[in-house]
């Protein structure tokens, strides 16, 4: 099969899998949530620059604002009023256009097997499923990369300059991609190190990174240097330990430990072996966000140390173990555990005390939640929120005062904030408000009001 | 070849095991995802003139719950829905605890008893409406004679559907006070109506316009597909790689056309300029490498 009908094998195979995560658990999460607010938002105002008078009970828009801006106008153009109507279907047309041109990244090695282990380990990383299950603005921003990523193999000069183009707007739709193009480049060139592609990858990325000023410019003048608010507790410097590289990088563990032994007896692959190793020690001990860079080492590291045993059927259907054992238990974190909210959808124990907050309370209510809740508060409760995990320009203190809240259960901690509504859920153990209205429960969540 | 086969398949075999028993960790339930029962209060008082405490609680199921308060417990069934329930406080102290468990769910709430005369009480509102592109800010000015203070519930209806039912806290007595609401309405013409206790309080009509059709932004993009066709014939770009260089390109061009001319309030048709030149000028360029 030619390599552009695998790609969109590929592409179809992922996003099916995808749509029927979305179908099967819900098209409602804790942290996509924020996205989906937003645009809707943004179609409202016709503009990023407005006030988002939900979060942090209140606050300018800082996000980047690429993805927020071709949501409401994709809206738009097919004549719907709310981003609601069209977020599903644009969803998936962005996975399969991200899926596609990720399998495309993967055309330098000669076989298919090559290609397919690749693609297959990097799209079934828990992350990548998640965030190509909930959140488009990651999807189209790394879909902006991989394109980008194409062009640049590319010698023609105009190639290169729409290259550059595309990287800048994955730069301004998730910063992120910053950090990861380089990894892609080196991992493209099959980790060899060739200076001229260096070179020009690197003058793409500083040309990319000033050209993404056109979006970041506005929010800078008008709000400062970004920085970030609790860092540790949901920032980019969050981590689960090895407990949670667990969860997080699941049967890619076992294929990282096979690929650096079998791997270090080649001198060539020494320094990706070194790269992915110690991206996964920081993926534990330093930020879980290091998890892209690992998938990133990992699918192409995989297919250069196993290229010609991945031809045996047999080696390729033990591979292939792997590969289903991730389908299978990522889902199963997805789904949540009961009533778990947080991991990634949202069920009805989460989403109906959101939809009685909406319903049954004064549009001008104050709301204190556990931080990790407020975009699905602010989305389906539709009403302010101390605290939510949009940790960027974020006020330090009100954080702070939500989480403290949160922890200790004790409205003491929100002094000076004006909050009417106070939220807590059995997350860990029960919580009580003694000696506050208890007006709302559903055996998790429940929700109080003091006099 | 097959011995790194039996390698992996080993390897395998004991991260399934591993796994498996680390996953047990937390409760699974992966195909039966729990239907949630809900219990919630709609209105109850916060002072009691009279010698009988009434009180509205929503239930997501028929229930028999216990009523716990002035250190009595009794059953109360429950249908699924709205329910009123008023019981006799004769024997209650000046300060109230009520306590309603249904299930796994439990409200509560805290009341004084007050002296304030049991007359006729009234709720009169009037409603000032102002739009804010797709945001009706609604003021709601109320006089209201209660012979407590208690939580009220109203219904504001939007062309006949409740689109919210905000709970208020009122004072006894006779008392005037401002409530502000905001909801998010469709573009076209809207009848917005208050309601309490199935009776109109008030009524007014707005209108809402939406945001105008981007033009520019279709233009865009059928520049963008132009510009794609061109790239691909000049410089033998596969169809594929063109198809998604058009998707990143029409994306960019959407991007671009919003931040200058909605953000930055630019010309609008600065970026559908911009893209026919580059047409132009890719037409007209000799193929270089």
């Amino acid at each position: 099969m030619e390599i552009k009908k695998e790609a969109i094998a590929f592409g179809l195979v992922f996003t099916v899998i995808i749509a029927a995560l979305i179908l099967r658990f819900g098209t409602v999460d804790w942290w996509g949530a924020y996205y989906y607010r937003n645009a809707q938002t943004t179609l409202e105002q016709g503009t990023t620059l407005y006030y988002d008078e939900l979060s942090y009970l209140g606050r300018n828009f800082t996000y980047p604002p690429v993805f927020f801006q071709i949501a409401s106008e994709i809206a738009l153009l097919l004549g719907a009023a709310n981003y609601g109507s069209v977020r599903i279907p644009f969803h998936l047309l962005v996975v399969f256009i991200y899926s596609t041109s990720l399998y495309l990244l993967f055309k330098n090695f000669k076989s298919w097997y090559e290609r397919i282990a690749g693609a297959s380990i990097f799209a079934t990383q828990a992350f990548v499923l998640t965030f190509s299950s909930t959140v488009t603005l990651h999807v189209l921003a790394y879909a902006f990369m991989n394109i980008s990523l194409l062009l640049l193999e590319r010698k023609e000069k105009v190639l290169r300059l729409i290259s550059t183009i595309l990287l800048s707007l994955a730069i301004s739709t998730h910063p992120t991609s910053v950090i990861l193009f380089p990894f892609y480049v080196y991992g493209m060139g099959l980790f060899k190190i060739d200076w001229e592609r260096i070179k020009n990858a690197a003058f793409s990325l500083i040309v990319a990174s000033a050209l993404s000023l056109i979006f970041y410019l506005p929010i800078f003048i008008q709000n400062g240097l970004p920085y970030e608010t609790a860092p540790n507790l949901w920032g980019y410097l969050l981590s689960y330990g090895w407990v949670g590289l667990f969860y997080d990088l699941q049967f890619l563990i076992p294929l990282i430990f096979l690929t650096s032994i079998f791997g270090i007896t080649k001198k060539s692959l020494w320094l990706p072996i070194l790269i992915l190793i110690l991206a996964v020690i920081a993926n534990a001990l330093i930020t879980y966000r290091a998890n892209l860079v690992v998938s990133v080492m990992l699918s192409f590291l995989f297919p250069l140390v196993f290229g010609k045993n991945l031809k045996n059927p047999i080696f390729m259907a033990t591979f292939s173990l792997f590969i289903f054992a991730n389908l299978l238990f990522i889902p199963v974190l997805f789904s949540g555990t009961t009533w778990w909210c947080k991991w990634v959808y949202a069920n009805d124990m989460c989403v109906k005390p959101m939809q009685f907050i909406s319903e049954f309370t004064s549009t001008g209510e104050n709301i204190a939640i556990n931080p990790e809740y407020g975009h699905i508060e602010a989305y389906i409760g539709k009403r302010k929120v101390l605290a939510d995990l949009y940790v960027e320009y974020a006020p330090g203190d009100k954080f702070y005062a939500e989480y403290d809240f949160y922890q200790k259960s004790d409205p003491i901690c929100l002094r000076g904030y004006n909050i009417t509504l106070f939220v807590l859920d059995d997350t860990g153990g029960v919580r009580d408000i003694q000696g506050a209205d208890r007006i709302y429960d559903n055996g998790f969540i429940h929700a109080y009001r003091e006099d | 070849m097959e011995k790194i086969a039996i390698i992996f398949l080993l390897v395998f075999i004991l991260a399934w095991n591993s796994y498996m028993e680390k996953i047990s960790w937390i409760p699974f339930n992966w195909f039966n995802i729990p239907v949630t029962e809900e219990l919630y209060l709609i209105e109850y008082p916060k002072e009691i003139s009279s010698n009988a405490m009434q009180f509205k609680v929503y239930s997501s199921k028929n229930y028999t719950c216990l009523l716990n308060f002035c250190n009595k417990t009794l059953q109360k069934s429950l249908t699924s829905g709205f329910n009123e329930i008023e019981q006799s406080i004769d024997d209650c102290g000046q300060k109230l605890s009520t306590i309603l468990s249904c299930g796994e769910s439990y409200v509560r709430f805290y009341s004084e008893r007050t002296n304030l005369s049991s007359e006729e009480q009234r709720i009169e509102a009037k409603i000032d409406t102002k739009v804010e592109k797709r945001t009706l800010e609604l003021g709601i000015n109320f006089n209201t004679k209660l012979n407590g203070a208690a939580y009220k519930n109203f219904e504001i209806l939007v062309d006949g559907n409740i689109a919210l039912n905000p709970t208020y806290l009122f004072q006894g007595g006779m008392y005037a006070s401002y409530k502000n609401e905001k909801i998010s309405l469709e573009p076209g013409r809207h009848i917005i109506e208050l309601r309490y206790g199935n009776k109109t309080l008030d009524k007014e009509s707005v209108s809402i316009n939406g945001q105008p059709y981007p033009l520019q932004t279709l233009i865009d993009i059928i520049l963008s597909l132009a510009l794609a066709f061109l790239i691909n014939k000049k410089y033998t770009l596969d169809w594929l790689t063109s198809s998604l260089m058009f998707f990143g390109l029409s994306c960019s061009a959407i991007a671009l056309q919003f931040q200058l001319q909605k953000n930055l309030e630019f010309n609008e048709w600065l970026v559908p300029i911009f893209l026919v030149c580059m047409l132009v000028l890719l037409w007209k360029s000799k193929k270089k490498r």
